[in-house]
């Protein structure tokens, strides 16, 4: 028999594993897997099933996250991109960023957001491009091709406020369709496996800050079609309830939400695409211990006072 | 975890999966309205100054494949959806790597440029300025496609083409149909556009005495028509082409068995077709038009069943008399034709007439003044399919970076066409 001497009592048995959390997670990403199927066809699934397989024989098939994040990374990918590129993707995500700072639970960063940024930076253009929903549904020599198909949309479309909320626009794999994402959020809520302080502060405060920075029309709506296109809300159901880099109890957890939040906000007016949520996030990865401490710290401070006001 | 867990898990999937196609499906129903009319709205502003229609839609064709150079291909609708024409959206490539980008306008019958626009986007735009383009434009616009400038026309008539026009016609729509219906039971008819005297439209499909039965050409494109070679309709297609290209029925060079042997694809037996076109062009010089022949039957109607055609109800849904006057031998003795006789025969206008080269009789399976159908070629179509010739803006070079384009869109509507025509 061994024993873990880190671990102190009182000892906790529960089935909430780290296991059932990312098993949740998983589950939870089947609306955007769905919807990006359905649009993207057969070159959207092939493109998912690829990234969650190499990940995972990456990983040696141990728990869930690998998978969780090689689909995350496959749905923030355009349409068009290559199976070259997810595997670059899904390689400097296990490899770089997981193994090397020592496997599963030591990453320091989100990994499926910063190789989605890492790829953003190696092959911009490829990366760009994103087709109408719901057209080729059974072609899949983009997957083939490293490039791409080399026909962009439109980017003067000013699509009608029931696209937007259908979804029915052209942007990555899984991120618009912000409905879906949201039942994925009430199903992460329902089975308790992550906290929602942190996603739901982050929703909240890009909305708010949004409002108050948005100088033309109506504040409300701009704000409501930006949290609806801009993939904020991918961002905060799948990346900001992950176990490993996000605070998932007290006060620390809406505080790293709400940091996100400004920083997305603010960056909105001077950055569009992948790089506006993603960026905060990799930001709040690398903040998440000074924001554990500093929030630890003053729950003790305030912890200290009520106590003393006692005696 | 144990067992139950994941089961309950898996169920929560199942679920989790039905939900989402709820949501997408309600998604699509609740946005399909509005992205139409969306879509619309940015198609007219884009392509009405092209094709004016009254709405839009995106072509779905494997044929695009083989036109790198063509973006997008929309068909045009009037309000009451019948199409009116094409707006091609396409990139040429002319000079090194500098392109030019444009949407062209065609008619239906791909015969007409019903506008062309400089789409001001290039990475690396060709030197050629706006005014040249509209400059180009205004000659083109409204003239019939291909079009290649002057000089070449020049250096082609140095060679060996030889323009031809056959006499005597009267612009207007001219239709023939045979007296009695095949063994398969199809009444063969020709339909034929004259425009400025040019044969400018040829149709050539049968309609069956069943009237539930599809024409040969539907018949044909869905398999349920089938003859030795290439598809019927590719046939049919090919000769009426070939018909427009030489615009004189002997220059097909009809066999004695009826066949030829000069234009790609075609097999089948050619002697109705033939005369039927005789008859559409004598039609045509008498100034007899689809109307007034469709009188001349009802005189053959009244005749024999004391009716007209529409009184005895034997027009079919695409408007056509479906009769055979198999029982009625002589029953065309009753036609009312033209007044016009038709003893003088289609007299040949050769632009270029050569008197020593005068031909008297028909050798089998030879064209008349052995004039080819395809000469030289512009942008890989030949110089005999040319309709039009313009000055340009005065530089070659920049005349056909703009003419390209066109005659591109027009390669790929006759390819296209084929399988529709």
């Amino acid at each position: 028999m061994s024993f873990d001497l880190r671990k102190t009592a009182p000892y906790i048995h529960t089935d909430r594993t780290t296991k059932y959390m990312y098993f949740c997670l998983l589950i939870a990403l089947i609306p955007p897997v769905t919807y990006a199927v359905f649009y993207y066809g057969l070159k959207a699934a092939i493109l998912i099933g690829f990234c969650g397989f190499l990940a995972s024989l990456c990983q040696g098939f141990k728990d869930y996250s690998a998978p969780v994040h090689g689909i995350v990374l496959a749905l923030m990918l355009p349409s068009t991109g290559s199976l070259y590129t997810a595997a670059i993707g899904v390689l400097i995500s296990e490899f770089m960023l997981k193994k090397m700072f020592g496997g599963p639970g030591s990453n320091i960063v989100y990994p499926a957001a910063c190789s989605r940024m890492i790829l953003e930076l190696m092959f911009p253009q490829d990366m760009a491009v994103a087709l109408e929903p719901g057209q080729n549904w059974f072609s899949i020599k983009s997957l083939f091709i490293l490039g791409g198909e080399d026909k962009a949309p439109l980017s003067t479309i000013t699509y009608s406020r029931a696209e937007i909320i259908a979804g029915r626009f052209p942007t990555y794999m899984g991120m618009s369709c912000f409905i879906l994402i949201m039942v994925g959020m009430v199903f992460l809520w329902h089975s308790r496996a992550t906290k929602m302080g942190a996603p739901v502060a982050y929703l909240a405060t890009v909305f708010v800050i949004k409002m108050l920075i948005t100088t033309e029309g109506n504040f409300f709506m701009s704000s409501a079609s930006f949290m609806m296109t801009s993939g904020v809300a991918f961002v905060a159901i799948y990346m900001l309830t992950d176990p490993t880099n996000t605070v998932q109890f007290g006060y620390a957890a809406p505080v790293e939400g709400v940091v996100c939040g400004v920083a997305t906000a603010l960056l909105s007016m001077r950055v569009t695409g992948i790089t506006l949520v993603l960026v905060p996030v990799l930001l709040a990865g690398l903040m998440d211990g000074s924001i554990r401490f500093y929030v630890g710290l003053l729950e003790k401070k305030r912890l200290e006072v009520e106590q003393n006001e006692e005696i | 975890m144990k067992k139950s867990k994941i089961i309950s898990l898996t169920i929560q999937a199942a679920i989790m999966v039905v939900i989402s196609l709820v949501i997408i499906l309600a998604g699509i129903a609740m946005s399909t309205g509005e992205k139409n009319e969306r879509v619309q709205d940015e198609y007219s502003e884009r392509f009405c100054d092209v094709l004016p229609a009254s709405s839009y839609e995106l072509v779905d064709t494997d044929i695009l494949e083989r036109y790198k150079d063509i973006s997008a291909v929309y068909e045009g609708y009037d309000e009451n959806g019948v199409p009116v024409g094409f707006v091609i959206d396409i990139e040429t490539t002319v000079k090194g790597e500098q392109t030019l980008h444009v949407l062209t306008g065609i008619t239906y019958d791909g015969a007409q440029l019903t506008g062309i626009k400089h789409e001001a986007d290039e990475k690396n735009p060709v030197d050629i300025s706006d005014e040249e383009i509209n400059l180009i434009a205004s000659q083109i616009v409204g003239q019939q496609i291909p079009v290649c400038i002057n000089t070449e026309k020049d250096i082609e008539v140095q060679s060996d083409t030889v323009v031809r026009h056959l006499m005597g016609l009267n612009d207007g729509t001219y239709f023939a149909q045979a007296h009695v219906a095949d063994k398969a039971g199809y009444i063969d008819f020709i339909e034929i556009d004259v425009k400025d005297g040019v044969i400018t439209r040829v149709q050539w499909d049968a309609f069956n005495v069943d009237r539930t039965t599809q024409n040969r050409r539907d018949a044909a494109l869905s398999g349920a028509y089938s003859v030795s070679g290439e598809n019927w309709a590719q046939q049919s297609y090919n000769l009426c082409h070939a018909l427009i290209d030489c615009q004189d029925p002997m220059l097909l060079a009809m066999k004695s068995d009826g066949t030829t042997d000069i234009i790609p694809g075609v097999t089948v037996n050619i002697r109705l077709f033939m005369d039927l076109v005789n008859e559409c062009i004598d039609y045509s010089r008498a100034g007899f038009d689809k109307d007034a022949y469709y009188a001349g039957m009802d005189a053959i109607f009244m005749e024999l069943f004391s009716g007209t055609a529409e009184e005895l109800g034997i027009y079919n849904k695409d408007g056509y008399i479906v009769y055979s006057f198999s029982d009625y031998p002589n029953a065309f003795d009753y036609f009312v034709g033209p007044e016009e006789s038709f003893e003088d025969r289609p007299v040949l206008e050769d632009e270029n007439k050569d008197k020593n080269n005068e031909i008297n009789s028909l050798e089998d399976g030879v064209n008349v003044g052995g004039s080819s159908l395809s000469t030289n070629s512009i942008d890989g179509i030949p110089m005999s399919e040319v309709r039009t010739f313009i000055d340009g803006c005065g530089d070659v070079d920049r005349t056909l970076y703009v003419l390209s384009p066109v005659n591109i869109s027009y390669k790929f509507l006759k390819e296209y066409l084929n399988w529709l025509a």
